[in-house]
Parts: C-alpha cells; structure tokens; sequence
C-alpha cells in the first residue's frame, strides 16, 4: 500500500503515482500498512479489461479491413475484365451487407426471431435492389423473393424443432412469413409478376404451416399470441 | 451506455468458479424476480419466466457495467462474475433495483460460504435466509394514486453535463473511497448533514470547485438521488421501487464556500424528500403507463417516443449519486467476508455516477466514470480528508504487478529484482 502526500489518501493500487493528482506517492511502512489494512480491509484489484476490448476491436477492423481490400481488388478485376458491366457494385452491396450483420449478430441483443426476421426482410431488399441493377428482369419477384420466403419456413421449421420446449417464440417470425407470402400473391394480382407458381406455394407452405401450429399448439400459440399483443 | 449496476461482495479467500456456479443455480431456482426474461410484444415489453439454465458464471473479464448480451446469457438479466476474493452481480435496472440485488447477493454468498465451509457452517440451514421477502408485486401500481397533480413531478430544466476527454468507448473508470462511518458520521454532523446529504454535498462541491471552477453558471448542477419509498408505503417487493430527486446547485456568484454549497444541497434535498413530493413523482412514473391512449400504440413508436424523452431528458441531470445502504450479515458469515460496494453504469448525458454501501462500519463510495480526469474525484477526497477523515482509495486500473502467477514487468521489476539481488 502507499500513500499520497499531496492529496493524503491510502492507495490500494500498486502504482508509482496517486490515480488523482499523479503525485509520486510513497510507500506505507509496513507498521502503518498493517494498521491501514486492518482499518479499511484488504483491496479487491481488477482484471485486465482493456486487453479484451482491443482484440474484439481490433477484429472488428481486421474483418473490415479484408472486406475493402477484397472489393478494391474485384473493382479492378471488373475493371480490367468486363468494364461494361459493373458487377463490382454487386459484390461490394454484398460484402457491406455481410459486414452490416456481422456487427448486427455480434452487437444487437435482440432474439434471435427477431435477427432472422430482419435479415430475411433485408435479404429481400437486396435481391430487389440488384435485380433491378443489373437491369430490372424481374427475377427477384418471381423467383428469389418467393425463395427467400420458403426458405425463411425452413429456418422457422428448423429453430422450432430444435427449441421444440419454446417452439412458439417463433410463431411471430411464422406470421410475418405468412404476410410475406400473401404480399407476394398480391403482386401476381396487381400485374407487376406474371408467375403464379411460387407464390401460390409460398402462400400454401406458410398456410399450411400456420394452421398445423394453431391446430397442434392451440394453448401455447394462444398465450404466446396474447402475450405479444397484449394492450 | 446500459442500465445495468454491479454490486460486489469481496470475500476473504479466493472465489472458487465451480462453488459459486452451485450457488447460483440453487439460488436462483428460488427467486422468482430474477428468474425472469425480457420479451418484446407488440405494445408493450413483457416479463416472462425464463426457464433456461442458470447462466454461466465466468471470471471478470470487462468493465464494471458492460452491457448484458442476453442472447449469450441464457436470456438471464443479470449476470455473476468472479475475480479473486470478489463476487460480482450485475443486474439490469429493469429486474429489479440495489434492494432486490441486494437481498439475491446475500443469498448467494450465504450459499457460496456454505458449499465452501461445509464444517465450520454445519449448523446452517441449507436454505434461504428466513424473514426475507420474495415479494414478486409491482408497488408502483398498487400505491399510485389516481388523478395525483404530478405536472411538476421532474422538471424539464438543462442542468450543467460534465464534459472533457473522454475514454475509449466501453471502457470505465472506477474508483473506490473506503471510510470508516464513525469518522465519517462525525464529519457529517459537524456540517449538520446527514452521511448522504455530506456526501452528496461535497460531490456537488467537487464539480462545482473543479468544472465549473468555483465560478457563477446560469445552468444548476443537479445531482439525481433515489430514494427508495419500500419503508415510506410498507413494501416488501422484490422488484424496483424507488423515485428520483434532485440535489441542486446554482452558483450565482464567484467562489461558494463548501459549506454554503452543503446548506443549499442539504436544503434541497429536505424540501424533495417530503411524502407529497415523492407521491407526485410516484404518480408521475405510473401515469404514463396506465394512459388509455398511449396504450394501444405500437412499440416501436413507443420506443422512438421514448427514446426522445430520453435523449431530451440526458441534459437536466449532471450526476447521479446512491446510496444503497447498510449492508447486514447473519453472524457466522460475517468473519468471511471483507466489504460489500455498489457502482452504477453510464448513461446519457451523465459522464459520472457514485453509489455509497456500507458493511460491517466501512462505507464504500466508488465512482464510475466516462472521463478521463479524476479531478472532480480528487476534489471530492480531499475536501473529506480536510474534514480530518482518512481514506483509502482504490482504481479498477490494472497494473502488472496485481497478479503472483504473472511476471512482473516493467519499473516495479526493476526494483524488485534489486530487492531479491540484495
């Protein structure tokens, strides 16, 4: 233990100078030392915490870091390849949506319903968006979306059976699956797609699914449901 | 930033992981309060029993207050952490307040000396502590009384927001001041305060004497304090109940002795801790609650609501201090254990916080801190020690000296190995 002469406080802390005015401090005598500790205790010090965070830091940035030179070499790739189509910007829309959710996963502490949920929202944005880049075919409606949204029953299905003691924590991202399917049907009615097959078995899947929870699950889907919308 | 506080129980002997993961898992299994996770419905956010494993208990490895990831912590709220002698808890503020932390902590050092001295603790009832309450009501709803004026519950005016270097993001300065109450109690009362009104008096004098550099401010600097109300409506809950007033400031001319800083707090404090006052601003926290209209709203607007009153609201307080009181050990744990102290995280707008404990005649105040400088905590002890207290202080800064098993390095060594070479 030591002691500061200027601001004439005991310190627990094995330093050379006081934590509050960085006065060199002096060592107490080990009669005074005893005397201190039998006063005020011992002292509980602490663990290294800034070394943990420069590492999850300094990972963060190393991910980042690959991800720019990755793209900086694509765009010259494209650049000396094919420079009448910029299939770069594709890459680069995907590399910055992998980083995006990496920090989503890593730093959000929302459920995991919810970050599934919002991924596949984003993933439809995505497919949207470069459908329409790469020249609006309209391959992102008919084909990707509807996928994305079958796809998003399987996760529903997986996490379900593998949390089958809370199964209906995910009944909400089954709900918005379903609505996703009913928006994709109405699309086929209001003529922006001209494909009925995926969205009608979007809609059937995802029907089906529900219906089959509402049937079995009849108590936990109607308290879980109760629950969530509650006023 | 999160609305988590740690309280932290050091014991005389070295924390042993695995013990206390038994502790905690028979512990918990009991307290319903804490057994609970956090849900987000469509209007509201719910409580739900959480009936996952405990989580783990791991050594400390981050800052006193880091956020609680509950995805990776079973959904729990709370988290138990060990380094060395130390037990530490960190609970988020929605379970439950420093009382109900308190009364889990207890318990579980209870349990953790009992794993760990099964023969000098044979004649302990392998069991919770009888006389405690597990009391799961909300006693805000069931003591707000309806139609209560409580437009002038909390006031809506900017108050002084310490500012200066700040530390790396996620990082914490903590700083512990241990005194002995006797000393402390005879300072108090040469002043004519109270402990706390002492202690949140000299607080407030340490920022006024070191940020705002003893000079006149047309903004007041205000200190929150909660009160908790438990004894003021016979509650025994388990979950949070308390208020939040404020110490206030407003220098008008140069230079205030400490001891007119002292009478405004003093005089303040009094004039916020009146029955009426405090049911005003208990009024006010359920109001919003039990609103007709505001209930139907989704709670994503809710949140984006609330999240501006918020953000708006970081400015009218400077600091917050708590004192979470007097902390009580049945006897034949007390020989086992060396001091109890509470810290509180950082939010908004406020760059310090001090929370004071005492146990056994030592009383704890310990800073957490977003900035850089220590001159305000400076200010703060020495004004003490003037008043002929003596104090030990200690940091959560880590120096390479702290643990045996580790080389030493760097200045320390050097002289070290002088030592050994004589």
């Amino acid at each position: 233990m030591n002691k500061c002469p200027q601001c004439k406080v005991i310190l627990y802390n094995h330093t050379d100078t006081c934590p509050l005015c960085h006065c060199v401090v002096e060592e107490l005598e080990p009669a005074e030392e005893k005397r201190a500790k039998v006063k005020f205790g011992e002292g509980a010090p602490y663990p290294n915490a800034q070394r943990r965070h420069k590492w999850l830091r300094f990972a963060l940035r190393l991910v980042l870091f690959v991800f720019v030179i990755v793209e900086a070499l694509l765009i010259l790739i494209n650049h000396l390849t094919t420079p009448g189509f910029c299939w770069a910007a594709i890459t680069g829309v995907a590399l910055a949506y992998g980083y995006l959710f990496l920090l989503v996963w890593i730093r959000n502490d929302s459920g995991f319903a919810l970050k599934v949920g919002l991924q596949i929202l984003f993933t439809m944005v995505v497919l949207y968006e470069i459908d329409k880049f790469t020249g609006n075919y309209g391959w992102a409606l008919q084909w990707a979306i509807p996928g994305t949204i079958l796809l998003g029953d399987g996760i529903v299905f997986i996490l379900m059976m593998l949390n089958r003691s809370r199964w209906f924590s995910y009944s909400l991202l089954l709900i918005l699956m379903g609505v996703c399917s009913l928006g994709i049907l109405g699309l086929y009615f209001i003529r922006v797609i001209s494909n009925l097959v995926l969205p009608v078995i979007c809609v059937a899947v995802t029907g089906i699914y529900l219906l089959a929870t509402v049937t079995f699950g009849e108590k936990a889907m109607k308290r879980e449901l109760g629950r969530r919308f509650h006023i | 930033m999160s609305s988590t506080y740690r309280i932290c129980a050091t014991l005389k002997e070295p924390v042993r992981r695995e013990l206390l993961q038994e502790a905690e898992e028979k512990v918990l299994s009991q307290f319903e309060t804490f057994r609970m996770r956090l849900r987000m419905g469509f209007f509201w956010y719910y409580f739900e029993e959480n009936d996952r494993k405990a989580p783990e208990v791991q050594e400390e490895s981050d800052y006193p207050g880091a956020y609680i990831n509950k995805s990776r912590n079973n959904q729990y709220m709370f988290r138990v952490t060990y380094y060395r002698n130390r037990i530490n808890l960190e609970v988020f503020h929605a379970l439950t307040d420093g009382f109900g932390g308190f009364v889990f902590l207890k318990e579980l050092v209870y349990q953790y000396l009992r794993l760990s001295h099964p023969e000098e603790l044979a004649g302990e009832k392998d069991k919770l502590s009888t006389g405690i309450f597990l009391d799961p009501e909300d006693s805000y709803l069931k003591n707000f009384k309806k139609g209560a004026d409580h437009s002038k519950a909390y006031g809506s005016r900017k108050a002084v927001v310490l500012k200066g270097e700040m530390l790396p993001k996620g990082e914490v300065s903590v700083l512990h001041g241990y005194f002995k109450i006797d000393e402390l109690k005879a300072a108090a009362k040469a002043h004519g305060a109270t402990i706390n009104q002492y202690l949140v008096g000299n607080f407030i004098y340490a920022m006024y004497k070191e940020y705002l550099k003893g000079a006149p401010s047309k903004l007041p600097i205000s200190c929150c304090v909660p009160v908790d109300l438990r004894k003021m409506y016979d509650s025994h809950t388990m979950k949070n109940f308390f208020v939040i007033v404020s110490a206030k400031f407003q220098p008008t001319k140069e230079d205030y002795s400490r001891d007119e800083v002292l009478d405004f707090v003093i005089a303040t404090l009094k004039e916020q801790t009146t029955k009426e006052n405090l049911e005003t601003i208990l009024s006010y926290n359920v109001s919003n609650e039990q609103n007709k209209f505001l209930r139907p709203i989704p709670i994503f607007i809710k949140n984006i609501a609330i999240r501006k009153v918020y953000n708006s609201s970081a400015d009218t307080a400077t600091a917050t201090m708590t004192n979470v009181g007097n902390v009580e050990l049945r006897e034949p744990y007390q020989k086992y254990v060396e001091h109890f102290y509470a810290m509180l995280a950082m939010s908004k707008g406020q760059n310090m916080k001090g929370a004071i404990c005492s146990y056994n005649g030592t009383l704890i105040v310990t800073f957490t801190s977003c900035l850089a400088e220590r001159s305000i905590q400076k200010r703060f002890f020495q004004s003490i020690t003037a008043d002929g207290v003596e104090v030990a202080v200690e940091t959560n800064e880590y120096t390479e000296e702290q643990p045996a098993e580790q080389p030493v390095k760097g200045k320390r060594k050097k002289k070290h190995e002088q030592v050994s070479t004589v």
